[in-house]
């Protein structure tokens, strides 16, 4: 299936490492944003390399896995892509609590989901992993492309409504890393996983993968997963 | 699988005696003989609600149900013109119309036997307004006036109807108007709720089998009556019990699979909350769906976990082979195959199978499926058992997060404390730093000083020392300088003591001079001028 296929992002490999095994690091990692920002189709385009005009809203959550090969590590990316709508916040808690990595993703044409990922990020801060890896991640870029190059018309207004200095701004001020992509024109979307990949702290990742001890990436256990947990998003 | 009332009491004896009460209300509502206990259950448990009703409402609901008798005529008189219309026995579905009440309670197994064989689509509609006692006509009337007015759900409303492609893929979709205005009706109806993804699903086929009003009547039956709204609420704490339910189920049912499940970090919420949130039509065909629906509507909602249960039962062999990533794979888009009809297993060599089939013949096993599913018969206690466990678990945990809420306020006093002694600290450690400079400098500066306090003292006694050999000195000889002086001044001395001695001289001769005046003078008055 397509979970085998492995992109690189490394092109030069020297021929050491072609004759060692390369190590295989897991990680956990979960899409986080407002509903219909382009959580789903971000992954399938990574993951399948494809984009669907009428992406289903997700219902609960998706599970998902890809390689690839970054600076001579294979890292196999365990994705859990979550619902965005606010209503299913109580089960989101259950999916970044022991995720190493999180991608939260607003629409830069929706400037709500831009309020919405500053939440994310304070949630992420306070409730998921000390040294969860973040990205901030603008999507549908292709619909701004046209007007940002040249073509626009003065007096239309913009489709954009979320700056790239206002991501970038966010990201900086909290440490995260920032992309703008289209999962339509395929645009920045493999970058942000590599970037992910060579920014994870690399012992931690083995250790969790020890720790575990069985060979899927899990979500741990904690006995009272059923409770809904109060929100800390909605004021 | 049932247990004895007494002992489900006894575990309930400590709770509230309400609590008991309503499982003895719970316990009258089936008969423990019938072969599916949920069947009549929910139906006794809807009249006892109806009777709680007011009497308008009461009024209004019971006139809808004749108006929905009458319609059953219509049809069966248009319909008995149609070849199709053979097979549907009419005369049995006319006495369960009728009396739908007395059909559930005295010919359980009959009426559980023609439902799971699914419901003609031609009356399907109507059964199932029966069955929930749903249509209400006044608020039919006040759904024509909600449908004119404005939602801020609208546009996800809109948003979605166009990405849900259960919609967009199905008959419905000359539909969409009267879809979208049931689903935004109630999104003003019941403002709590809103609007939730997964609603669309669950009006699909409503909107399908009923005209619209009487679709939106059912959602809210639907919705309040059968609990749905808790599935959809902000917590979902429907959700979250249903999937408590559905775990002990399984782990009753299969412990091993069960077991196998969690080894491997798998959790119900990640496969079932979907199947659960929309009644299986987020992966699967409608014609799945609605005979899933013929149950749900008849048994309540709590019924979609005897197809839960008996889907996950069936794959136990395949499931208990398979590890996390394959078991999320696997549960996500395989359970069903085992229903997959006979004549397209051999056509089809892909596994993966088409969700928009259509065919005059279904793609899966309906019948098959549904009679596995109501093999199962789900207790209505167990499941308050559930519930109130549920319900006991979920009081610990908020008094846990209380805890923590306070814990964190403490820790928050606590941290600023710290920061205070911290500051305190600060200064008071800037202070010492300054001290402890002084002290250097000092340390620095005292080896001089006592050098120099020796230096100096040496000096003392040197100058003691000259001072001794000065006093010595001047016993023997006075100085030069002083017997100089002594000298000067005893010439001084001496010449003023010439000059006293010749004034003397002086002075005596001029006394003598003045004795030989006086007696030179006549009579001595010298003092008679
Ligand atoms: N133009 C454009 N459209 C996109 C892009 N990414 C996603 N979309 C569209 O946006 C809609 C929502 O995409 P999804 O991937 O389903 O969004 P989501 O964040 O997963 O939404 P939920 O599952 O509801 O939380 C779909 O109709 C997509 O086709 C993009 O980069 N450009
Ligand atoms: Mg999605």
């Amino acid at each position: 299936m397509s979970s085998q296929q492995q992109q690189s992002s490394s092109t030069s490999t020297n021929n050491n490492s072609l004759q060692q095994p390369i190590p295989t690091i897991s990680v956990k990692l979960v899409l986080l944003g407002e509903a219909a920002v382009g959580k789903s189709s971000l992954v399938l385009r990574f993951v399948s390399n494809d984009f669907q005009e009428n992406k289903e809203p997700t219902i609960g959550a998706a599970f998902l896995t890809q390689k690839c090969t970054i600076n001579n590590q294979i890292i196999k990316y365990e994705i859990w892509d979550t619902a965005g709508q606010e209503r299913f916040a109580s089960l989101a808690p259950m999916y970044y609590r022991n995720a190493q990595a999180a991608i939260i993703v607003y629409d830069i044409t929706k400037p709500a989901s831009f309020i919405k990922a500053r939440h994310w990020v304070k949630e992420l801060h306070e409730q998921a992993n000390k040294n969860i890896t973040i990205a901030l991640v603008g999507n549908k870029y292709d619909l701004v492309e046209d007007e940002e190059e040249g073509g626009a018309n003065e007096n239309e207004e913009s489709l954009r409504k979320v700056s790239y200095e206002e991501g970038l701004n966010l990201a900086n001020e909290e440490g995260l890393l920032f992309f703008e992509t289209s999962a339509k024109t395929n645009h920045n979307i493999t970058e942000v996983f590599v970037a992910i990949g060579e920014k994870i702290p690399k012992d931690k990742s083995n250790e969790s993968n020890i720790n575990n001890g069985n060979e899927g990436g899990r979500i741990d256990l904690l006995n009272n997963e059923h409770i809904p947990q109060k929100s800390n998003t909605c004021c | 699988m049932a247990e004895p009332i007494d002992s489900i009491l006894r575990v309930n004896l400590n709770t509230k005696p309400d609590a008991i009460n309503n499982l003895k209300t719970l316990s009258s509502t089936y008969n423990k003989d019938s072969g599916n206990f949920l069947l009549q259950s929910k139906y006794n448990q809807l009249i006892l609600n109806f009777t709680q009703k007011n009497p308008t409402t009461k009024q209004s609901l019971s006139s809808g149900t004749e108006t929905i008798k009458k319609t059953f005529q219509t049809i069966k008189n248009t319909a008995g013109s149609y070849e199709f219309a053979n097979e549907i026995d009419w005369e049995i579905w006319e006495a369960i119309v009728e009396n739908y009440e007395n059909f559930v309670n005295e010919n359980t197994n009959t009426l559980n036997e023609l439902i799971s064989k699914g419901i003609p689509k031609e009356i399907r509609g109507i059964i199932w307004q029966v069955a929930a006692y749903s249509k209400d006509l006044n608020l039919e009337d006040f759904y024509l006036q909600l449908k004119n007015e404005t939602s801020i759900h609208e546009k996800a409303i809109k948003r979605d109807l166009t990405r849900t492609s259960f919609f967009t893929n199905i008959d419905a979709v000359n539909k969409s108007d009267e879809l979208f205005n049931i689903i935004k009706a109630y999104s003003l109806y019941d403002p709590d709720v809103g609007y939730t993804q997964g609603m669309i699903f669950i009006g699909v086929p409503l909107i399908m089998n009923c005209n619209e009003s009487e679709s939106f009547c059912l959602l809210v039956t639907l919705m309040k009556d059968y609990n749905l709204r808790h599935l959809f609420c902000p917590e979902m704490q429907g959700l979250h019990l249903l999937l408590y339910e559905f775990d002990r189920l399984l782990e009753s049912y299969s412990p091993i699979l069960y077991n196998h499940l969690t080894k491997q970090g798998i959790k119900s919420s990640m496969y079932a909350s979907q199947w659960f949130l929309t009644f299986f039509a987020y992966k699967f065909p409608l014609d799945i769906v609605l005979r899933i629906y013929d149950i749900i509507i008849t048994e309540g909602m709590e019924s979609i976990l005897k197809f839960a249960i008996n889907l996950i039962l069936k794959n136990e062999s395949n499931l208990l082979n398979l590890s996390f990533d394959k078991l999320l794979e696997f549960l996500k888009d395989n359970l069903f195959n085992i229903y997959i009809s006979d004549e397209f297993i051999n056509t089809e060599n892909n596994k993966r199978f088409s969700f928009t089939k259509k065919s005059s013949n279904s793609y899966y096993k309906l019948d098959q499926l549904v009679q596995d599913s109501l093999d199962i018969n789900v207790d209505p206690l167990d499941l308050q058992k559930f519930q109130n466990e549920f319900n006991h678990i979920l009081e610990k945990e908020e008094k846990k997060g209380e805890e923590i809420t306070n814990l964190q306020v403490e820790n928050g006093a606590l941290r600023k404390e710290i920061k205070q002694y911290e500051f305190k600290f600060n200064s008071i450690n800037a202070d010492h730093l300054d001290t402890v400079q002084t002290m250097v400098d000092l340390k620095i500066t005292l080896p001089d000083l006592l050098n120099e306090n020796s230096e100096l003292k040496e000096l003392i006694e040197i100058r003691n020392q000259e001072i001794e050999e000065l006093e010595a000195k001047i016993g023997k000889d006075i100085p030069t300088t002083i017997e100089d002086q002594i000298k000067e001044l005893l010439d001084i001395n001496a010449k003023e003591v010439e000059k006293s001695a010749n004034l003397e001289e002086e002075l005596q001769n001029l006394l003598i001079e003045e004795e030989n005046l006086k007696k030179q003078l006549p009579n001595h008055t010298w003092f008679k001028w």
